[in-house]
């Protein structure tokens, strides 16, 4: 009922009457997924061109930044890191409590494996 | 006395009742079942009630709600499609006349724009490695079509059903609305379903392929990315992609349009637009026309619960690839990278990032994967886009 025409490359290579054989279909799948990480690896490629080049030009900005407001200086990261107690949570799930923990750590500028958080609650008006 | 009963027959007749047969009983059931599982379980409510609904209207006998009177014009490819003469297309079915969005891609694309001004690149920007995650989970496209093959679809409907495993519901609509139109309910509504249940479907294959240790893996602060490298971005991966992939460029241009809204920081208002009323708007349109499309004589096949099992392989082998990449990671980066993240890569935006977030804590409460995950799952947005102009390249007209 729905016999397509196969269109494309497939049928540039194979043929309008072609058959898709199980080698064929191997071959298809292992091209496709090479290309996919081949393309990704190139904008990953790419990403840190550019993140060099724009790093480097952050970094000469950055004194002329900290001269008007001070951010907290950034310790270098533990590579051992003492277990904290998870946080109470009340009224909020860890879906939440991971948003506002992330959202914390960034306006901060402290890493989270330097804040603790004792509890997160839920405060509703009345 | 005959005037009455003629006319008790005459409603009967005209009415949906007479019309009534199993198939729709089982969808009505079916639409039934999707309400309960959005409204009271809470699976990805926003997709599944506009489906559910659609799935009900367009199983209404004698409703009409998908008739074509243009002989197929207007997406009706089915045998029943025919020119009712003296029509106009704007005599056809509402939905029908809709569906026109999904039929040209429009509402795909749209949706894209919507998900691309939500999306933040900083973590993947500040951790490159990332793209590459997004990659390696694509891996069930591909296993999924082997298998399609294998199962006797043609070429263009397994690489429609395989796209499922790029858990992206509006790439595997534009796929499937490209290559294989009557597979595009089934094959959305096992994309929408797999990707509610991924919090039941990812953490089993997870811990089954990592150890407690790569588990409890705390990865560093990620970096700071500046704005400049945001708005950058998206510009040139859309050059670089559209360039390679020229088929894809109508959903990955709309994707990075939206992102370049977002990040621009001049044009909040259209930013906002696209992220919330644009994106309702189509999501309320794409869902009910999707679900439209299940009209019960076509979707109770076998074909369906092939898909359905072909869909769940490709989630599974995406998140094994994904996973396995990431302990490839954890090796070479000599235990600083969390394989745990690998799985996100499977896109399903923000949910399979939250899951690798969740299995995290569940071995160290202090761990935070979340913005780590955050990478990988928005390379699997790009990956899956990849992934579906490769296919269209191979198969597509």
């Amino acid at each position: 009922m729905f016999d397509y025409q196969l269109l494309g490359v497939f049928t540039r290579l194979y043929g309008e009457n072609a058959q898709m054989t199980m080698s064929r279909a191997l071959l298809i799948s292992v091209v496709g997924f090479l290309l996919v990480v081949v393309i990704l690896l190139l904008l990953a490629l790419v990403v840190r061109g550019f993140s060099a080049l724009f790093g480097k030009s952050e970094k000469k900005e950055a004194p002329a930044v900290s001269a008007v407001s001070p951010a907290p200086a950034v310790q270098p990261v533990q590579t051992v890191q003492p277990a904290l107690p998870a946080p109470v949570l009340e009224g909020v799930t860890d879906e939440q409590a991971a948003v506002i923990m992330a959202v914390v750590s960034h306006k901060t500028g402290i890493p989270l494996n330097r804040l603790q958080f004792n509890s997160i609650k839920l405060s509703e008006d009345k | 006395m005959e005037l009455i009963t003629e006319v008790v027959k005459g409603i009967w007749d005209a009415s949906g009742f007479a019309l009534l047969q199993w198939q729709s009983l089982v969808m009505i059931a079916v639409a039934v079942v999707f309400f309960v599982l959005a409204i009271k379980f809470k699976f990805e409510p926003l997709l599944l009630v506009p489906i559910a609904f659609g799935i009900l209207l367009a199983n209404l006998p004698g409703a009409n709600i998908m008739l074509d009177t243009t002989g197929g014009q207007l997406g009706d490819i089915s045998e029943t499609a025919s020119v009712v003469a003296g029509s106009h297309w704007y005599d056809s079915g509402v939905l029908r006349i809709l569906y026109t969005g999904v039929k040209s891609s429009v509402f795909p694309c749209l949706i894209f724009m919507g998900v691309g001004a939500m999306t933040d690149f900083g973590p993947l920007l500040s951790n490159p490695v990332s793209l590459v995650l997004g990659a390696a989970a694509q891996l069930g496209i591909y296993v999924a079509f082997i298998i399609a093959i294998l199962l006797g679809f043609a070429p263009n409907e397994a690489a429609a059903i395989a796209i499922i495993g790029g858990a992206d519901g509006p790439t595997a609509i534009f796929l499937a609305s490209k290559l294989a139109s009557h597979l595009l309910a089934p094959i959305a509504l096992a994309a929408y379903s797999y990707m509610a249940l991924i919090p039941i479907i990812q953490p089993p294959i997870m811990k089954a392929l990592t150890t407690e240790k790569e588990r409890k893996v705390k990865m560093t602060q990620l970096r700071k990315v500046s704005k400049t490298e945001k708005i950058i971005f998206p510009v040139v991966v859309l050059v670089i992609v559209a360039l390679l992939l020229p088929d894809v460029a109508p959903l990955l241009g709309m994707f990075m349009f939206g992102n370049l809204l977002r990040e621009c920081g001049v044009c909040d208002r259209l930013s906002d637009t696209a992220q919330n009323a644009l994106m309702n708007t189509v999501t309320i349109m794409l869902g009910v026309c999707v679900g439209a499309t299940a009209n019960g004589q076509d979707f109770l096949q076998l074909r369906t619960i092939k898909i359905v099992v072909l869909g769940l392989a490709a989630f599974i082998f995406s998140t094994v690839g994904g996973v396995l990449f990431g302990k490839l990671l954890y090796v070479i980066t000599k235990g600083k990278v969390n394989p745990l993240i690998g799985a996100a890569g499977v896109s399903a935006v923000p949910m399979a990032a939250r899951v690798a977030q969740n299995e995290g804590r569940k071995y160290d409460p202090t761990n935070f994967l979340l913005m780590h995950a955050m990478g990988p799952n928005v390379a699997g947005v790009i990956g899956s886009a990849v992934a579906a102009g490769f296919l269209l390249v191979m198969f597509g007209g």
